[in-house]
């Protein structure tokens, strides 16, 4: 393959076990910042490295090999996310409830605010939420995410801004104002 | 990280105005986010081991192949009952064709010899003339105009029943697309449009096959909305026959007891959070369980037997998803 086609071909060359001392952590990140407080981030890091020990030698270093781990790990979150569906795990979260106690402390308001941003993203476009998981939550630059998501800068903050604009409209169509959330918690600012 | 024109949420507060409410509450969650705690030495001995074994494992069916066989499979029984239902119609048909023919004593469109019997020897025959044309073999008789009629009333008759009432084939065939519209909605995040085809599903089968699958799916519908207060609602309908005919009867309580929960009902939260303990749930169920129990216990006072419930928790699921929480909880509860 001519080097030009093949900008990258270098890092095709890694194996498994490089790419869990290089990138481990990072996957395990991504998993857990697109998969929300609900997901089993252990199982399905696995599941990813099981679909990368796949396809690594069909890796050919056309793309930034951390674009491509991005991109199984988000195919493997987003198939996952498809399948919780029909079991809900972890449907209602009880940390609300937790955060009642009498010992309730910032760790559980916190993890109470992450619950409440999963609700929105749970309810969004895949591309939006993954736009907003990786600026906002993960707090990438701009440069980062589009790299990651292998599109133009401009293209980029197009999408930002129109996941923006979703998250904002989900969050005035939930309100908060269910019953049963707005009790405990009260109504967010 | 490199500069950007545009900057993020979580440092917006008190650097950004926000432009309306939801964008400040935005802002505020954003800002002090949990950070999820990352993955432990064992556990990354865990995902190796893991990844080895599937390597070396027998190669697995994708979970969509494992879906669209079902759904090919579900297709195969719709289409064997309805062209059983056909068939049992014409046999219908031709019975009481046969029955008529019977009645008017005109014998049958079949030959004896046809039908395993002897040629019955009658002795008339050899007194009759010759026919003039070409001779009618005695067992070839024609149904007489009445037998005919007869006949022609009894498959028609058959026919409008049918007509009338749907087999059971296309009764499932319409139950069962109504209720996979109801599922595509929800997966696709459409609640509202679920809500419809459920309504739909309601209106036309009262008493379907699949019921039980059309309320716990009407329950997701309105999790998905937001409208915890009416899930509520439908799962004490579906306890007051103990979640009988549901499909995933557990599951069903679970959701019940976290919505009892969060309504502070905690009492009644507990009892299901027990039944269900007793029993043998699947892991993701009895996490949820004994979370929600310890979470319940906690509202209640009860510290102990809280701290031994997310105890037993964090023993069975080290890294399960309320693992931080309820590590934060023991040691909230032994300080």
């Amino acid at each position: 393959m001519p080097a030009a086609e093949a900008p990258h071909v270098e890092e095709a060359r890694l194996d498994i076990e490089a790419i869990y001392s290089l990138h481990g952590s990072t996957i395990a990140g991504w998993v857990s910042s697109l998969g929300g407080p609900a997901v089993d981030v252990e199982d399905m890091v696995q599941e990813v490295f099981v679909a990368v020990q796949e396809q690594l030698p069909r890796f050919e270093g056309r793309a930034r090999l951390k674009t491509w781990l991005y991109r199984i790990t988000a195919n493997v979150v987003s198939n996952r996310r498809r399948r919780r569906w029909f079991a809900r795990e972890g449907r209602v979260e009880l940390d609300q409830l937790a955060a009642s106690a009498p010992s309730a402390d910032e760790t559980v308001a916190a993890a109470e605010r992450r619950r409440k941003v999963y609700a929105v993203l749970d309810r969004m476009k895949e591309r939006s939420r993954a736009v907003l998981v990786l600026f906002e939550i993960e707090e990438r630059s701009g440069e980062e995410v589009a790299e990651l998501l292998d599109v133009k800068l401009e293209t980029l903050w197009v999408w930002l801004h129109r996941a923006r604009a979703e998250f904002l409209q989900h969050l005035r169509r939930l309100g908060w104002e269910a019953p049963l959330r707005s009790e405990g918690s009260g109504r967010p600012r | 990280m490199s500069s950007t024109p545009v900057i993020h949420w979580r440092r917006s507060v008190g650097r950004v105005e926000a432009r309306s409410p939801e964008e400040q509450t935005a802002f505020a969650l954003f800002e002090r986010l949990a950070e999820p705690p990352p993955l432990s030495a064992a556990a990354w001995a865990r995902i190796r081991a893991g990844v080895e074994a599937k390597r070396r494992g027998p190669e697995r069916v994708p979970w969509t192949s494992r879906f669209v066989a079902r759904l090919a499979l579900a297709g195969l029984i719709a289409v064997g009952v309805q062209v059983a239902f056909a068939l049992g119609w014409r046999g219908i048909h031709e019975l009481g064709r046969y029955l008529s023919a019977q009645r008017e004593g005109s014998g049958v469109p079949q030959t004896p010899a046809v039908l395993g019997g002897a040629m019955p020897s009658d002795p008339s025959l050899g007194q009759l003339p010759p026919a003039p044309g070409p001779s009618r073999p005695p067992s070839m008789t024609v149904p007489s105009a009445e037998a005919a009629s007869a006949a022609t009333v009894v498959t028609r008759a058959a026919y409008r029943r049918a007509a009338s009432k749907p087999s059971e084939g296309q009764r499932l065939f319409e139950e069962s697309g109504l209720m996979a519209s109801a599922l595509r909605n929800l997966q696709a995040h459409r609640p509202a449009e679920a809500l419809q085809d459920l309504s739909r599903y309601h209106a036309r089968f009262s008493h379907g096959m699949m019921a039980g699958e059309a309320a716990l799916t009407e329950v997701r519908a309105y999790l998905d909305l937001g409208l915890d207060t009416k899930a509520l609602a439908r799962l004490e309908d579906l306890a007051r026959t103990d979640f009988e005919g549901i499909p995933r009867p557990d599951e069903a309580r679970l959701l019940r007891a976290e919505l009892l929960a969060r309504t502070r009902d905690c009492p009644r939260a507990i009892q299901d959070f027990d039944k269900l303990l007793v029993g043998h749930l699947e892991p993701a169920l009895d996490g949820r369980a004994l979370y929600g129990r310890a979470a319940c216990r906690a509202a209640l006072g009860d510290s102990t037997g809280s701290r031994a419930d997310l105890s037993t928790y964090l023993a069975r699921f080290p890294d399960g998803p309320f693992a931080g929480a309820a590590r934060a909880g023991v040691d909230r509860a032994t300080r």
